[in-house]
């Protein structure tokens, strides 16, 4: 079972470390495979950031994620730029108030208000990666609840707004995940009747 | 860098950058001291080093340039030292000169060249393998080196590890080379417990204080035991063709015997240097030969090639110079097309073709636009070599 | 004193240098401070580039490295970074520390670490044939200046000092006494210490530019130079000035380097003083 996905926002909205800290749950705190790349240059004109994560079960060979599973968009600018990486019937999680879905994307959609809920609960809207986190794990099941508190703690120690953002985070993608269960595996062997048609 | 268990000793699972890889590997190595100039994208090196060297006794020193980069290490080779610098296609032109000497003064060092695009400033933030053959003809005058590669995290390690050793055991610098996506992508990398990996210590010369002690005198194993400076042998290490001593000399004699010497001391070696990594070789019809990052590529072709019942193999070189053409020869034996996957003009196609017995049915699988090369890529080339076309 | 061929490797005698030259002198007066100062062979370090200069490092029984040209500092601070303990002497042409050599030059005089750098100050590059040096100055006849040369000088002094060098001396080969007293002073002091010399290059500079003898060169060192603080240059300011330029005391880079590793280390072990970088 292999997860690739997509965050992308503007600089100074912790998309690359919240690549980091996903990939390192799967890493560090469920002994499991993971590669975490980021755009520098030229792609990354007009503030954009993107970090591209494929987490595994088994060694990742390929490093690059060209089809997402998922793609998280924290910005307008980003989901303007990145909804290409998509594959068909893919997950699209949006930030509701940042990022707002305009036009038709193939896949299926999350809107929820991640700035909005973290400066609610932790009094900054820096949190709002955080809280991202939280419904990203709570929709896909990505890595476990646990280890990627686990890994938040490893990066930001224990504080209450990082915990805050983290809960909301949960809550939300919980309650918008009620409705769809995504499997990822549906997604792999979809993957491989591609290939077999090479 | 976050990691999984706390101990100092023990096997570490880390998630890190490949740049942060290689300098742990050259910690791990006995790395005591680093000389570098900040340049992407192999900055993440010198940072990680300038917080781990001191923290362990070793030092760290960051230089007006990268020439002086190169010399500083050479001088603290010579005091005994394990010494590394690391750089980018621009440093490690301005690396060349002093990378000579160190060829002709048989000086262990390792240079990482962290590879972006070139010629020139090139893509200082995209991949590129543009420095292959810079790395074996950059410097002037005739000689050999070691550049050794990987494709993983894990890999990298072993190589950096294996590229000190290789650097003590010859006496000769060693450059470490993978380019921008491996260095700035993180993967799991578990970090061996000392002792899992063999390391190789200067060999120190016995020949006791007030007895001549011969430098560049090669003993029967053809190694050169060395003497620190500030030791009880005092002697001169120099530029120009030497004799036993270190002292200048242009004997045709001992100039002829130099100069083979630094030629065949790895030339000659090919076959013992040579490191690959195969996958599905045994009973490949079409074999990729990929090295770098971009093998990483080829392998995913591979191993969709596999599940289908395809027969295609991948000879992922780790070793490229000096080039291992006899593994090369005896693995494309008897197949019907080799593909090589790399990203420049096909700066290492030429050195497959002039290796194996069908030159006419190699090809090549390039990318040279500062993206990574994709599996798509590289299919496309194969249903080509296939005639199936595009 | 101990005998100067004790100090020599004497089976490279005779030397390279030209009849007249002015580097003998030198490699005489360096023999001298290091026996003054009471230094074993074993602790020093001599590191040189290229050039008939750096040919002193040849002939010395110390641990020698004849590097490449302009490159010794930064050699020589590799060798200095691993063993601070040893003592470490850098002979250069002009064209070696103030052309090619002139960044690493600078800048291990900006880090102020514990090297003796001896400039010999000839004016033209001589190992290669006579070609003009950043030196020479304007109005000089050099095989790459044949109609004189345009360039404007450098004064090593000067770069030297505002480049941060703790010890900056200039004295000449007439002044061989003095030349002995300096170079003393500056292998003792703690820091980067600087020194420069005006040598006589007869073959090269001399027979090119109306100095017909060696004397002739010397001669000028004695009287178109005066002591700093002396009459004689509040009187003549056309005079080139000798004598100790900066002596001051400042944080050596080894020993600051030493201070970052206890850093390190306090921090990696937890305890107080130590701060782990972010």
């Amino acid at each position: 079972m292999s997860w690739k996905l997509v965050i992308g926002g503007v600089g100074g909205q912790g998309v690359i470390s919240a690549g980091i800290v996903l990939a390192e749950a799967a890493v560090i705190h469920e002994g499991r495979y993971a590669v975490q790349s980021q755009s520098y240059g030229a792609e990354m004109r007009g503030g954009l950031s993107r970090t591209d994560v494929t987490i595994s079960n088994s060694e990742v060979i390929y490093p690059k994620v060209d089809q997402a599973h998922v793609l998280v968009c924290l910005h307008r600018k980003a989901l303007n730029a990145y909804t290409g990486v998509i594959r068909p019937g893919g997950l699209l999680i949006t930030d509701s108030d940042e990022a707002p879905i305009r036009g038709r994307v193939d896949s299926r959609q999350f809107a929820i208000p991640f700035a909005a809920t973290a400066r609610e609960v932790s009094g900054s809207e820096r949190n709002a990666n955080i809280c991202m986190l939280g419904a990203l794990v709570a929709i896909t099941r990505v890595v476990s609840r646990e280890a990627l508190t686990a890994a938040l703690l490893d990066r930001f120690g224990t504080r209450d707004a990082v915990t805050a953002a983290l809960d909301a985070g949960f809550r939300l993608g919980n309650e918008h995940a009620a409705a769809v269960a995504v499997r990822a595996d549906a997604h792999e062997a979809g993957r491989h009747a591609t290939s077999a048609r090479m | 860098m976050s990691a999984s268990g706390s101990t100092a000793t023990g096997p570490r699972t880390v998630f890190v950058q490949g740049n942060e890889a290689c300098a742990e590997a050259a910690l791990y190595a006995g790395l005591s001291f680093f000389a570098g100039y900040p340049i992407t994208p192999s900055s993440e090196i010198a940072e990680h080093l300038s917080r781990e060297l001191p923290a362990r006794g070793g030092r760290f020193i960051q230089m007006e340039d990268e020439i002086s980069s190169m010399a500083a290490i050479i001088g603290a080779s010579l005091t005994g030292s394990k010494v590394m610098t690391a750089t980018s296609g621009p440093g490690f032109s301005l690396m060349q000169e002093a990378l000579g000497f160190a060829i002709m003064a048989e000086i262990p060092c390792v240079v990482v060249d962290v590879m972006r695009g070139g010629p020139s400033t090139g893509l200082p933030t995209q991949g590129s393998q543009g420095d292959i053959n810079q790395v074996r003809w950059g410097t002037h005058g005739d000689h050999s080196i070691i550049a050794i590669t990987a494709s993983t995290h894990q890999h990298l390690f072993e190589a950096t590890v294996r590229g000190f050793n290789l650097a003590e055991t010859y006496r000769t610098p060693v450059v470490v080379l993978f380019d921008e996506m491996l260095g700035h992508m993180r993967e799991r990398l578990v970090i061996p417990e000392p002792g899992e990996l063999p390391t190789v210590d200067r060999l120190r010369t016995s020949v006791p204080e007030g007895v001549d002690y011969h430098p560049y005198l090669t003993r029967e194993d053809g190694r050169l035991p060395m003497s620190d400076f500030g030791g009880v042998h005092r002697y001169n290490v120099t530029g120009l063709y030497h004799d036993m001593w270190g002292f200048p000399s242009t004997d045709p004699a001992i100039v002829d015997d130099l100069a083979h010497h630094l030629h065949d001391k790895l030339e000659l070696r090919a076959d013992e240097l040579a490191s690959v990594r195969t996958y599905g070789m045994e009973d490949a019809e079409v074999v990729l030969v990929s090295y770098g990052s971009p093998a990483r590529s080829a392998r995913q072709v591979v191993h969709e090639a596999r599940l289908n019942g395809q027969p295609l193999g991948l000879l992922e070189l780790e070793t490229l110079w000096p080039f291992p053409a006899g593994v090369v020869r005896r693995a494309c034996r008897s197949v019907r097309a080799v593909i090589v996957v790399e990203m420049n003009m096909g700066q290492m196609l030429r050195h497959v073709k002039a290796a194996v017995d069908a030159p006419e049915r190699v090809f090549l699988s390039n990318r040279v636009d500062g993206r990574f090369i994709t599996p798509r890529d590289i299919r496309r080339v194969l249903r080509i070599v296939e005639g199936q076309g595009e | 004193m101990k005998s100067i061929d004790s100090y020599l490797r004497t089976r490279f005698m005779p030397h390279i240098w030209c009849p007249g030259c002015g580097h003998g002198t030198v490699l005489n007066g360096l023999i001298r401070s290091v026996d003054a100062v009471g230094l074993n062979k074993n602790e020093l370090v001599m590191v040189s580039g290229i050039g008939c200069s750096a040919r002193i490092a040849g002939y010395l029984d110390f641990h020698t490295l004849h590097t490449l040209h302009g490159r010794a500092l930064a050699f020589a601070t590799g060798v200095k970074m691993s063993r601070p303990d040893l003592t470490i002497l850098v002979p250069m042409g002009d064209g070696d520390a103030l052309a090619i050599g002139g960044n690493h030059f600078i800048h291990a005089a900006r880090r102020n670490i514990d090297i003796t750098v001896i400039v010999l100050n000839n004016r033209i590059y001589g190992m290669t044939g006579g070609q003009f040096s950043p030196t020479s100055g304007c109005g000089i006849q050099a095989t790459t200046a044949p109609y004189s040369s345009i360039d404007q000088p450098f004064d090593a002094v000067q770069l030297a000092s505002a480049a941060g060098a703790t010890f900056v001396a200039r004295t000449t080969t007439y002044h061989v006494n003095e030349l002995e007293q300096l170079l003393t002073r500056a292998i003792r002091h703690h820091g980067f210490s600087v020194v420069e010399v005006l040598s006589q290059c007869p073959t090269h500079f001399g027979r090119r530019n109306g100095h017909q003898e060696t004397v002739e060169m010397l001669r000028h060192f004695k009287e178109g130079t005066a002591k700093v603080g002396s009459r004689q240059l509040a009187e003549q300011v056309d005079l080139i000035p000798r004598g100790v330029f900066v002596d001051e005391e400042r944080p050596e880079y080894c020993d600051q380097y030493a201070e970052v590793i206890q850093r390190a280390q306090a921090a990696r072990a937890g305890g107080a003083g130590g701060e782990e970088p972010q």
